[in-house]
């Protein structure tokens, strides 16, 4: 199952419509807060995390995901503003799996879901 | 079936659709008032517009709100602000968010 964090119903909406079409289960979580609270909830085969959320941004999750977390490898998947260099930068600091730029398009989002999930769960 | 032409989707596009009006007279208020709080939100809303409307394929809309976005971003950053660029910018976008919403 994915765990994804977004706090714009317009972006989540899709991105849930896009990947339940392509077979996956998500369980979607509409703040930063509760991405930290809900996390631990289960072991995700893989977590997709906006940038820009109140309560907590997605690199404050994605730190608490990998310093703090009893599941510190699972792949985590980027959704940043645009391709900055400081996003970039702190992708790579922070042990991000993988970006994707938004605005983007629904199927490379797919595409990297099917890379990055983990097999097994 | 082309996923654009799923129903699902094209219920999901109408509720962003949908969105428009609020967002464009959002914009219309602030800009009225344009003060730095609200040029904050002004930006706030456009980079939010510019993250989603080209995946709904509305992509000039997005590139606008880009736009937006980056002008008042350099000049937060250089510590001014070009205010009749700014109104003809914002201008701009809420005139195309209120022609999209009416086709």
């Amino acid at each position: 199952m994915i765990f994804f964090a977004e706090d714009d119903p317009s972006i989540g909406q899709l991105v849930c419509f896009k990947l339940k079409k392509a077979g996956f289960s998500i369980h979607w979580v509409r703040d930063g807060s509760l991405a930290l609270q809900e996390f631990a909830l289960n072991k995700w085969g893989l977590v997709i995390l906006d940038v820009m959320m109140p309560g907590a941004d997605g690199w404050t999750v994605l730190k608490h995901i990998r310093e703090e977390s009893e599941d510190k490898d699972v792949p985590v998947l980027m959704l940043t503003a645009r391709g900055q260099k400081s996003d970039m930068d702190l992708a790579d600091q922070n042990r991000a799996t993988d970006f994707l730029k938004k605005p983007f398009d629904p199927e490379d989002l797919v595409k990297k879901v099917k890379q990055h999930l983990r097999g097994d769960l | 079936m082309n996923w654009m032409h799923d129903p699902e989707f094209l219920k999901l596009k109408k509720e962003f659709v949908d969105t428009f009006m609020e967002r464009s007279q959002m914009l219309r208020t602030l800009l009225a008032k344009a003060d730095a709080e609200s040029l904050l939100e002004i930006q706030r809303i456009a980079h939010s517009i510019s993250g989603i409307a080209a995946t709904y394929g509305f992509n000039e809309i997005g590139n606008k709100g880009e736009e937006v976005d980056l002008f008042l971003e350099s000049q937060f950053k250089a510590g001014t602000m070009d205010l009749i660029k700014a109104n003809i910018l914002v201008e701009e976008l809420f005139s195309q968010l209120e022609k999209a919403s009416k086709e």
